[in-house]
């Protein structure tokens, strides 16, 4: 693949070929070491010093895309974006970022604990090549932002974590920069600044900055940008529209936690099904049944816990039920009068206890369903849905 | 979605990216980082100074205490020659100042610049800047040091009734080439240091070496003349202190047979270290 490398817009971001190594040794502070490291590359024998954190990563990035970085720990998402920022130089491909970038990499971003939060302001500020001048037109709607009128003259390490990340993300997103890099810092805030920084992001979008967001916050990604970016391993396994990327990243989730069934608990579930009740698929607004085959060595006073999720443990609701079960094979079903759920696929996760809370069944998916019924009612733009919940209203208005 | 197994090991040579070198882009870059410096030297000051109960204080009452222990101990127990050249009747006290001054700003701009990359690990490894800004900044924080360090200089010229002599512009080039001694250096060492630890502290003892082997407390007729050529080339100040003695003090010129090659020795060192710097610097955020 071969990109054209003509030059960018403002805000517009290409890599194309990317890959970052580091080394893995270390015994590298010794300068012996060292010395025998040169030797073997020049030699070209050094290849086992280094591990590959990003492999052949290219992509190209619009002005004013908002983009979400998805992946599990380790995948290359902070990596790829301290390419971006600049800070570390790509060990092959070419990468090319045009515009001011604000950036919050991490809660000490661009903050010195020995000064204040005034101080801090404008240091960031110049940092990001911005005039004094410049800078203290946008001061009062920092503070203000950031909720930190008292504080603000007070040093940050008198500050709390939470106050240094507002701090943080305020300067970061007020002083106007092309493009703007979030990883996953915001998990500080409580929730309702949580909300305020959402929704800064979407005006800071809709402006037509180009925004980077990396989180695990699955929703957060889909409340917030309309492209999503999956990396795994180092390898950028899938890049396009939000939903789709999200739904097969939540589907390969959910077959890397599948792996869990081999852990077998006290009990075994032998066969899961989810139905609407007569072998067809169960539809939104109408009855499903998860039927479950259970095999246990003795008897039991159980508690069932029921969840149907999108994939990730975290579901979207939960059953409960206390029962007994005897020994052998016995047959647990679970009939929901309504299923509020919208078209798509989710799984059933199960666990079981005893009656003296003994785990008889960690949590783990069970089976999956694919649901038919209508799409997904939109949020406005900004606003997490902590879950996709299908409940059908009738409206007037009058 | 993509099959991570069409990927190969590693990238094919003719991908590999190689920094360019620009120097005329680095001084464009460096001069759009002027606000930045210039806010950095301002953190710097303000948390060394302003939390102190004596503030600036500190800046003039530490050289000046140190003149004083220098020049009581050298004079009366080691001996030294404290008479200028004849006709000049320079007290001794302002000779050891005149080496002093210079000293302790390459020792201590030295020494920070060294720091300035892992003392600024966090600001460096989450935003995009110049990172020859650290150092240098580290650099002009010593000089604004120096110049404080200079009011008490001048207050001992009232004391002393002593006038500083005509020949006082030749402190502009022997300035300049010290600068370009600190900067060289202080680049190379700032990102040496962080991929070798162990260089902050050879740095101390290299310096208090140097205290001696530079002509701060003893004029340069202690030394043996066959000694002065090379030990000029391996330290500069060599020439460089006893220039500002003969220009500030003595009425005279640099002894410019010393100061040329001890020039080249600059000169390079800036470049060298300057290579050195652009070279390392690529890795900094990797290993720090």
């Amino acid at each position: 693949m071969s990109l054209d490398l003509g030059a960018l817009p403002e805000g517009a971001i290409r890599g194309d070929r990317l890959w970052k190594r580091f080394r893995d040794d270390d015994r590298r502070w010794k300068i012996g070491h060292q010395v025998k490291a040169k030797v073997d590359q020049w030699r070209h024998q050094d290849e086992s010093y280094w591990r590959y954190v990003l492999r052949d990563v290219s992509f190209e990035i619009a002005p004013g895309e908002s983009v979400g970085l998805v992946g599990p720990n380790g995948s290359g998402k902070s990596t790829l974006l301290k390419l971006l920022t600049g800070t570390m130089y790509p060990y092959a491909g070419t990468l090319a970022v045009e515009g001011r970038i604000g950036a919050l990499i991490n809660l000490s971003a661009g903050i010195v604990s020995d000064l204040t939060g005034k101080d801090n302001i404008f240091l960031y500020g110049s940092l990001l090549g911005l005039k004094r001048a410049e800078v203290a037109k946008k001061y009062d709607q920092i503070v203000e932002f950031a909720d930190l009128q008292e504080a603000v003259d007070r040093q940050i390490k008198f500050y709390s974590s939470g106050m240094q990340m507002r701090l943080g993300f305020s300067v970061a997103c007020h002083l106007d920069p092309a493009i703007l890099l979030i990883d996953e810092v915001l998990a500080v805030g409580d929730a309702t600044f949580q909300q305020r920084c959402l929704n800064r992001m979407q005006q800071v979008v809709e402006s037509g900055t180009t925004l980077v967001l990396v989180s695990h916050d699955l929703a957060a990604v889909e409340g917030t940008c309309n492209r999503c970016l999956w990396l795994n391993d180092g390898v950028l396994l899938a890049d396009g529209p939000i939903r789709d990327v999200l739904g097969i990243y939540r589907q390969w989730i959910e077959e890397v936690s599948e792996q869990l069934q081999g852990v077998k608990g006290e009990i075994e579930i032998l066969k899961a099904t989810a139905t609407d009740g007569d072998r067809g698929s169960p539809r939104s607004d109408e009855p499903m049944e998860v039927r479950l085959v259970v095999q246990s060595d003795r008897a039991y006073h159980t508690t069932f816990f029921l969840g149907v999720s999108e994939g990730p443990a975290t579901p979207i609701f939960v059953l409960r039920y206390n029962g007994h079960l005897e020994e052998g094979e016995n047959e647990v079903v679970c009939m929901m009068r309504h299923l509020p759920l919208p078209r798509g696929r989710f799984y059933v996760w199960v666990y079981a206890k005893d009656n003296r809370n003994k785990q008889l069944l960690p949590w783990h998916p069970a089976c999956f369903f694919d649901v038919i019924g209508n799409r997904l009612q939109r949020a406005p733009r900004g606003i997490i849905r902590l879950s996709s919940v299908q409940v059908t209203g009738d409206w007037t208005i009058s | 979605m993509l099959d991570p197994a069409t990927i190969p090991d590693r990238p094919p040579p003719e991908l590999l990216w190689h920094r360019k070198f620009s120097l005329i882009r680095d001084i464009k870059e460096f001069w759009r980082d002027r606000e930045l410096i210039r806010s950095l030297g301002e953190r710097d000051i303000r948390t060394r100074y302003v939390q102190s109960y004596l503030g600036l204080a500190w800046a003039i009452l530490t050289p000046l205490l140190t003149v004083f222990v220098f020049g009581y101990f050298f004079k009366k127990i080691g001996k030294v020659d404290t008479k200028g050249p004849p006709g000049y009747n320079a007290p001794y006290y302002l000779q050891i100042y005149c080496g002093l001054l210079p000293w302790q700003f390459f020792s201590s701009a030295i020494g920070s610049a060294a720091g300035a990359l892992i003392s600024n690990n966090s600001l460096l490894n989450k935003m995009k800047c110049g990172r020859e800004i650290f150092p240098i900044e580290q650099i002009g924080t010593s000089l604004f040091d120096m110049v404080l360090a200079g009011i008490p200089f001048g207050l001992l010229f009232v004391r002393y009734q002593y006038m500083p002599t005509s020949t006082i512009y030749w402190v502009i080039p022997l300035f300049a080439l010290q600068m370009a001694l600190t900067i060289g250096l202080g680049l190379a060492l700032s990102t040496l240091s962080v991929y070798f630890r162990d260089i902050r502290q050879v740095i101390g003892g290299i310096m208090t070496v140097g205290l001696f082997i530079s002509p701060v407390a003893y004029p340069l007729s202690s030394i043996p003349p066959s000694y002065r050529l090379p030990l000029s080339i391996v330290n500069p100040f060599v020439p460089l202190i006893d220039g500002y003695r003969r220009a500030i003090l003595f009425h005279q010129k640099p002894d410019l047979h010393l100061l040329g090659p001890a020039a080249v020795t600059c000169v390079v060192v800036m470049i060298v270290g300057y290579v050195v710097f652009r070279r390392t610097e690529i890795g900094i955020a990797d290993v720090a």
